[in-house]
């Protein structure tokens, strides 16, 4: 008998033990960019290593083609850009900005200006007042002032209210601002430190002046936790992604202030005073240029970064234009193609861990520069390769080809519609762009990609018609091996 | 070891035995349906992907790509609809890949179910996954489709369920052995008091017995115990009076023999040493002879009296002729002691031993011929026979009231120097009874000092 009972729990046991308990590392690990590095660590033939990058792709100076089908049409009639430099693909790594940095930034911009710090979130003193305020109503019975349906609901709030004084900042708002950086902490619902960032939000109010620092936070994993009112009760939950790289931004005031804007079109820095708004501009793409270049230089950046493109933007509700210089990462010698704009990737997915494309957007007017973003700056690391091995550009445009109307098949309007929609390519520009290695949002690498940019046009019977401007390139292609590269994702 | 303790073993390893086949084979039937599902969902999976895939890129594809065109349209339509557990490789190389494992190191190409994509299970540093691959052709070129799903999740909960089963399991079984336990305790406690109770008993405290509670076998075997305890009792006491009596009988007997062997001892003694005259050798041989008979006859009625415990032949008998059998033997008798008899039979067969129930009325007769008093006014010992009841009856002295009850005793006398005077051995009475109890008959005495007795016998 005693052997039985040994032989059936030795075979539980061993049940048991047959479900291991499940390792840490993660099967999925991203793209798998292994192939791609090859082909591109390639030796360079011999006989085309002297020759340069656009004679050695066979890349034209312009790049022509036409595509129809009913009423959607694809054109280009566009500049290719080519380097004179060879491209690398280095690593990469996302940056925030440290106080060094913060420090130069406010004594180039703000200077003597008297700024006074912003706070979004309520300060110790506030919170302390709601403390009282609440533990005075349950000494007196006035619970029900407040909403509160039982002590314990009100205790309970206050205790939300000490977990928040522990969380809020020790400056007040109003308090002088001096370039320095704040450290805030993020609590999670059990009141443990879920993640910390370094920030600067200031003003002034007599001069308009807002300097702006968000760093990243330290949570590698989205932060969920409850969201409640000025007294402690819950309203909600709020959500605390991963995210890398630091953002700024600076605003000189109303002069006039663009708040909300469009792009009206992409101009060349040789191109005269637009003739939107009765020529209301009156610096040149040329002199906005200066501007942004000259800022860069006083910045320290010109030699890591300079003025790319520039397009006239305008208010939204107003007349009001102005240029926006939209500069480039220079990373041994070639650019890093730049969004023309903040872009907000995985929308559907607000947990998913975010990446932003870097961007230096500098917005000018006649008086100068009055707006500045600079989000997720890149820390440039070693060089997987120093000197790419290429596609030709006969097989970039092959792809082009066909690519470009298979991507866009759902944005040309049915056979039935009336709606003339184009597509018309004004650039095609070959550069870094970034991608992220295995979808981290640590590490990433600047490869070389063909972008093509374009206008698309949608006219209707009525002739009323709708022009948007890409500051997105419409089609990246891996110029090492032909993949497309989705934007948003990074690959 | 205890029986309660080998019971509540045996039925807690039952009991576990059950509960742990119950457990293993449920938790077995949960891991192979939860198996058996994610098998088909990254069977369709991968057959979906395929088919999508495939149909896109071949919609598109054309013979006139170039290797590039080609291979960028086919990373396009698989990215449109893979997910980061897909894998597209071709001729052993990857071209779309998110995963860590090379699934073509673990789906045989050859096997029969590689077309119909049947997942396979491995085990990759640590991680369970399940990997399902097929074939397409995009454009006259062979691409290999795969799904690499991770499923150590699936292993994770079925572990977690694992220990939930394995301590309830435990739990239940723990239960299950504490109420045996006390179930087995419960009723194996009269059986205690059943073992105690004997103990008891055979110590010799033969009144003890134990209290019946319950109406099942414990019960009935308690009500049988106490039974076989009443049963013991009584025949203790019947042997304890039996060896009383067989004590008594045997004093008696010894008693008896005694007195006459020690006078004939004496006479033969003087006849071989003493110079007797004629006379004095006549008397003392007479002596003996008397002595010799009455030890005779009191041999022979022993012997009847040991005897009649035994089995005895019964036979139909003419009363009448047993009654003058009877008669002619006790006329000596009578006619010593100047007594008439007056027979009176209205039964005609009876079924006994003629032989001793002649002893029977014989002795009867003889004793009412003892107590016949010759002084009193002439009055004959009748003889009785109605139905199965023979009765005697004397005019004598009678018996006193507190000898009535020990006159069936062996060698008792009334009035022991009259009897001796007369013969009379003690022994007649018993053996009327013993003959009367040989019989299945019943004795009954009705006696008055100085008016008589009736001593009646009931056949059954």
């Amino acid at each position: 008998m005693k052997k039985r009972i040994v032989i059936i729990l030795f075979a539980a046991l061993l049940l048991l033990c047959a479900c291991q308990p499940t390792p840490d590392n993660p099967i999925v690990i991203g793209k798998d960019q292994t192939g791609m590095l090859e082909q591109a660590k390639k030796p360079i033939p011999e006989d085309r290593k002297n020759l340069s990058i656009r004679d050695r792709l066979g890349a034209p100076e312009r790049l022509t083609y036409s595509h129809h089908k009913g009423n959607w049409t694809i054109e280009a009639d566009a500049e290719v850009v080519v380097p004179d430099a060879e491209l690398p693909i280095v690593r990469v790594f996302p940056m925030d900005f440290d106080q060094q940095t913060v420090s130069g930034l406010w004594t180039l911009l703000v200077g003597d200006v008297p700024m006074e710090i912003k706070l979004y979130e309520r300060t110790k003193d506030e919170i302390a007042s709601h403390i009282q305020i609440l533990t005075a109503a349950i000494d007196d019975g006035r619970l029900a002032d407040y909403h509160f349906a039982s002590r314990e609901e009100a205790e309970q709030a206050i205790e939300v209210l000490k977990r928040q004084y522990r969380e809020a900042p020790d400056v007040a708002s109003g308090d002088p601002a001096d370039g320095t950086l704040l450290k805030g902490a993020y609590l999670d619902d059990n009141g443990k430190e879920a993640s910390t960032r370094t920030y600067l939000d200031a003003e002034s109010y007599e001069t308009g002046y807002r300097f702006s620092v968000t760093n990243s936070g330290t949570n590698r994993e989205p932060v969920i936790k409850k969201s409640y009112d000025e007294y402690g009760r819950e309203i909600g939950f709020s959500t605390l992604p991963v995210s890398s790289g630091g953002s700024f931004s600076f605003v000189k005031g109303s002069e006039p202030e663009i708040v909300c804007y469009i792009y009206e079109r992409e101009l060349s820095f040789s191109d005269g005073c637009p003739e939107e708004g009765g020529k209301a501009l009156t610096i040149t793409p040329k002199d906005a240029k200066a501007f942004a270049e000259d800022f860069l230089q006083k910045a320290g950046m010109d030699g890591s970064y300079r003025a790319q493109r520039i397009f006239l933007i305008r208010d939204y509700e107003s007349t009001q234009y102005s240029y926006r210089v939209v500069c480039s990462h220079l990373v041994t010698g070639c650019e890093t193609l730049m969004a023309g704009n903040v872009i907000d990737f995985d929308e559907d997915d607000i947990y998913a861990p975010t990446w932003q494309l870097e961007t230096l957007l500098l917005d000018v007017n006649c008086n100068g520069i009055y707006y500045i973003r600079f989000n997720c700056p890149l820390a440039i690391g070693d060089a997987i390769t120093e000197q790419s091995n290429l596609l030709p550009f006969s097989e970039i445009k092959a792809i082009m080809k066909k690519m470009l109307p298979i991507i866009y098949r759902n944005d040309s309007p049915d056979e039935n519609s009336d709606i003339i929609t184009e597509m018309r390519i004004n650039r095609v520009e070959l550069g870094l762009w970034r991608v992220r290695i295995q979808d981290k949002i640590d590490q990433g690498m600047l490869i070389p990609v063909w972008a093509f940019y374009a206008y698309k046009t949608e006219r209707d019977p009525n002739g009323m018609f709708d022009e948007t401007v890409s500051y997105l390139p419409i089609l990246l292609i891996n110029a090492v091996d032909g993949s497309i590269i989705d934007p948003a994702k990074g690959y | 070891m205890k029986l309660s303790n080998r019971i509540t073993i045996l039925c807690s390893s039952v009991l576990a035995a059950v509960i742990l086949s119950v457990t293993v084979a449920l938790l077995l039937f949960a891991k192979n349906t939860i198996l058996s599902l994610s098998n088909e969902q990254v069977q369709r999976k991968q057959q979906t992907l395929r088919t999508s895939f495939s149909e896109m890129a071949n919609y598109y594809a054309a013979n006139s790509d170039s290797d590039a065109v080609h291979t960028s349209l086919v990373r396009y339509c698989f990215t449109r609809f893979s997910d980061q557990t897909s894998v597209l490789m071709k001729d052993g190389e990857t071209v779309v890949s998110s995963v860590i494992v090379d699934p073509s190191a673990y789906v045989q190409k050859d096997g029969v179910d590689y077309g119909e994509a049947m997942p396979v299970a491995v085990t990759v540093q640590g991680r369970r996954l399940l990997i399902a691959g097929s074939s397409t052709s995009i454009g006259g070129k062979t691409y290999d489709v795969y799904v690499v799903e991770d499923i150590s999740d699936v292993y994770t909960r079925i572990r977690r369920m694992a220990w939930i089963f394995a301590g309830v399991s435990v739990a239940t079984i723990a239960l299950g052995a504490f109420v045996v336990m006390a179930l087995v305790r419960k009723s194996t406690k009269p059986v205690t008091a059943l073992s105690e109770a004997a103990r008891e008993i055979a110590d010799g405290a033969y009144e003890k017995r134990v209290a019946v509670r319950t109406k099942d076998e414990i019960g009935a075997l308690g009500e049988d115990f106490n039974r076989m305890a009443d049963a013991v009792e009584t025949k203790i006491s019947e042997l304890e009076e039996r060896n009383e009596r067989q004590r008594l009988f045997i004093g008696g007997v010894t008693h008896e023999f005694k007195t006459p062997l020690t006078g004939l001892l004496l006479h033969a003694g003087l006849l071989r040493r003493a110079n007797l005259s004629d006379d004095e050798r006549d008397a003392s041989l007479a002596h003996i002879e008397s002595q010799t008979a009455w030890l005779e006859r009191l041999t022979q009625n022993l012997l009847k009296l040991t005897t009649s415990d035994d089995e005895i032949e019964l036979q139909a008998v003419h009363i009448p002729d047993l009654l003058d059998e009877v008669k002619d033997g006790v006329e000596p008798k009578l006619n010593e002691r100047g007594a008439t008899l007056s027979v009176q039979c209205e039964t005609e067969t009876l079924t006994l031993n003629p032989e001793l129930w002649r002893s029977l009325l014989n002795n009867l007769i003889v004793n009412a011929a003892n107590a016949y008093d010759a002084d009193a006014e002439e009055k004959p010992i009748t003889l009785t026979v109605k139905d199965k009841t023979f009765s005697v009856t004397d005019y004598g002295r009678g018996i006193p009231t507190e000898a009535q009850s020990r006159i069936f005793e062996p060698f008792f006398r009334v009035d022991k120097s009259r009897s001796k005077k007369q013969g009379g051995s003690g022994l007649g009475l018993a053996l009327v009874k013993a003959i009367a109890d040989a019989h299945g008959a019943s004795v009954t005495v009705e006696s008055e000092e100085g008016k008589g007795t009736t001593v009646s016998v009931l056949l059954p």
